[in-house]
């Protein structure tokens, strides 16, 4: 990743958590993680005062209090945070999801499967695009 | 009222009885003196006097029909058979002929006829009344005054003349005199009566006519009641028959309404179905997703366990990590098997015209078979109209299979149709592996496969789901099959989806 700001993981299910840090490590991204359980603390941390800007959200759809539909209804409604791209990650391949997640603002949309070195190579695709695209300041 | 005129009539008629004695009586004298008359004349003309002006060519005529008629009238009396002569102007007139035929047969100036003459008017008075003689003896005068002045051959002496003029009024005198009046009068009566009579046939005629009427007419009040009656009787009817049709009326509603009522549950029972139905798929999806979340936890860690303690784990233990490993990817692919299955059938594609022998050559380059299995396709395949992703996937499950369980070096599988009279069925037949009797029921049910549940791929729903997508068309699927010969699978649609089947292909 070009960009030193932290990327913004939010997820709820805590091997998936131990996965995506598992994989950055193997993949040697230096990027901070900064992690939250669900779409509600997210937005919270992301209109707080003293938070850092994020260069890349990763957005799990299934998650308890706000899930990440409703986060991205939100953050589209918010002049800062709809500069962030967001990627979903998540296990749903409902074409109603990825069709609503492009639709309210996602740039991205991945699957992630049971099969750990699957979700690996995922990462790394991202990671390499993300690499070569401009991002926002 | 009827009594009097029968009275008067009576009286009439007795009245009536003497005038014709009377006039009977008169006829016959005036016969009887016209014979004398008669007699005389023809004695006179023939011995004793040739009158000079005599018609002789009239006269003899005259003279013997004279005769003739006088004889007749007093010896036949025609007066009483016909009364009718009585009062009748043929009378009159032959009175009339007579004198005047005598008159001119005998020459009109000869004077000794002409006492004669006077003596028939005389003669005939009886029948006349008083007026009437004097006209006739006038009529007379005239008549012999016009004809003397014409018969210029012969004048006559003053002396005759006058003795002629003066006959004439003595000859009416005496005519008169011997004139009934009472004769004029009876004949008038007679005459009345013969009017009475016949008005009175009138009456009787018109009085039938009118009973005829009044019988009509009370026939016609009879039949005005009748139909009455039976107007009233038919609108009782009606009136019966309304009554019964409203109560028919009244049954017909309750049916409808109840009929109405349970087609309304049936509505709620397929809404509330449809209800279930979506319920349940939106549980399988829901329950899949959150079933493999866990899953898909124990499987990484298992990984990590594996990868990241490879030297501090023996044997054994990297051996039991394998299996948990092994365990998961098995769950999981049940897991998808429900949600497949649970998906089969709920596509939202609309049927259309589809070509089987096209599809079933894309089923098998999707498939890709290994090169000992000999594929054969039958041309025969028929055009249906049905839903393309159904169609594909079963036929996709059904040839998978037999590609899965072939077990000998030169396979073959044949994929066909077969015709018959109420349609037809899709085959496929194989020289596999075959499946004992005692499974053949089973393996349509979910999760069978013929190995052992833990160690072979396949998830055993291809099966269960080809039978829930074949009868979800309305259609039957079964198998035969001998064990370790091979086994057919067959499957029938009906005739809505297979329809006119034979359609020309473009080969």
């Amino acid at each position: 990743m070009r960009s030193k700001k932290p990327i913004l993981l939010i997820e709820d299910d805590l091997i998936d958590v131990m996965t995506v840090n598992r994989v950055f490590d193997e993949l040697n991204i230096k990027n901070d993680i900064i992690h939250k359980q669900n779409g509600e603390e997210a937005i919270k941390y992301l209109q707080s005062n003293n938070h850092e800007s994020p260069c890349i959200i990763l957005l799990d759809l299934n998650m308890p209090v706000m899930n990440g539909i409703e986060f991205l209804e939100e953050a589209k409604n918010d002049d800062e945070l709809k500069k962030i791209p967001v990627i979903v990650l998540t296990t749903s391949n409902d074409e109603r999801d990825v069709a609503e997640s492009y639709e309210l603002g996602a740039a991205g949309y991945m699957i992630k499967t049971a099969e750990y070195r699957d979700f690996v190579s995922t990462i790394k695709e991202i990671e390499s695009y993300w690499t070569l695209s401009e991002l926002p300041d | 009222m009827s009594q009097d005129r029968s009275d008067i009539s009576d009286d009439n008629q007795f009245k009536g009885e003497v005038a014709k004695e009377k006039l009977i009586a008169a006829e016959g004298h005036i016969s009887a003196v016209r014979l004398i008359l008669v007699i005389i004349n023809i004695l006179v003309y023939l011995l004793f006097v040739t009158p000079e002006n005599a018609t002789p060519w009239l006269a003899y005529p005259m003279m013997t029909f004279s005769l003739v008629y006088s004889l007749y009238y007093v010896f036949y009396r025609p007066y009483l058979r016909y009364p009718s002569l009585l009062n009748s102007y043929f009378t009159t007139l032959t009175d009339g002929a007579f004198i005047v035929g005598w008159i001119v047969a005998t020459g009109i100036s000869e004077s000794p006829f002409y006492l004669l003459w006077c003596l028939s008017i005389v003669a005939v008075s009886q029948r006349y009344s008083f007026s009437e003689t004097m006209l006739i003896s006038v009529i007379f005068a005239a008549t012999d005054l016009t004809l003397i002045n014409i018969d210029i051959d012969a004048p006559v002496p003053r002396a005759e003349l006058a003795v002629r003029v003066l006959y004439i009024p003595i000859t009416g005198l005496l005519g008169a005199y011997f004139s009934s009046e009472i004769s004029g009068q009876i004949r008038d009566k007679l005459k009345t009566q013969e009017s009475e009579t016949k008005a009175r046939k009138a009456e009787k005629q018109a009085r039938g006519l009118l009973d005829d009427l009044n019988e009509q007419i009370a026939e016609k009040i009879k039949a005005e009641k009748e139909l009455l009656k039976m107007q009233k009787t038919l609108e009782d009817k009606v009136r019966e028959r309304t009554v019964d049709l409203e109560e028919v009326n009244k049954e017909l509603k309750k049916e409808i309404t109840a009929k109405e009522k349970i087609e309304n549950e049936q509505q709620k029972t397929l809404e509330k179905l449809e209800e279930i139905n979506k319920e349940l798929e939106s549980f399988a999806y829901v329950t899949s997703h959150d079933l493999k979340a866990p899953l898909r936890g124990i499987s990484t860690l298992s990984d990590w366990l594996y990868n990241d303690y490879a030297d501090k784990l023996g044997d054994d233990a990297k051996e039991k990590l394998g299996l948990i490993k092994k365990r998961t990817q098995r769950m999981n692919e049940l897991i998808e098997g429900i949600l497949e299955y649970s998906k089969a059938g709920k596509t939202k594609e609309n049927p259309r015209k589809i070509d089987t022998l096209q599809l079933i050559n894309e089923v098998l380059g999707l498939l890709n078979p290994p090169e000992h299995i000999a594929i054969k396709v039958n041309e025969n395949l028929p055009f249906v109209f049905a839903n393309q992703t159904q169609m594909l996937q079963i036929f996709e499950n059904l040839i998978s299979n037999s590609i899965k369980y072939m077990d000998k070096e030169k396979g073959k599988i044949e994929i066909g149709f077969n015709e018959e009279n109420d349609g037809g069925y899709f085959y496929v037949k194989d020289n596999g592996v075959g499946i004992p009797i005692k499974n053949q029921e089973k393996i349509f049910d979910m999760f069978q496969t013929l190995a052992s549940q833990k160690s072979t791929e396949s998830t055993g729903i291809g099966l269960a789901v080809a039978r829930k997508l074949v009868n979800g068309m309305g259609g039957k699927i079964w198998v035969e099959s001998k064990p370790k010969e091979g086994s057919t699978f067959m499957f029938k649609l009906p005739k809505t989806i297979l329809g006119h089947h034979k359609h020309i292909r473009n080969t």
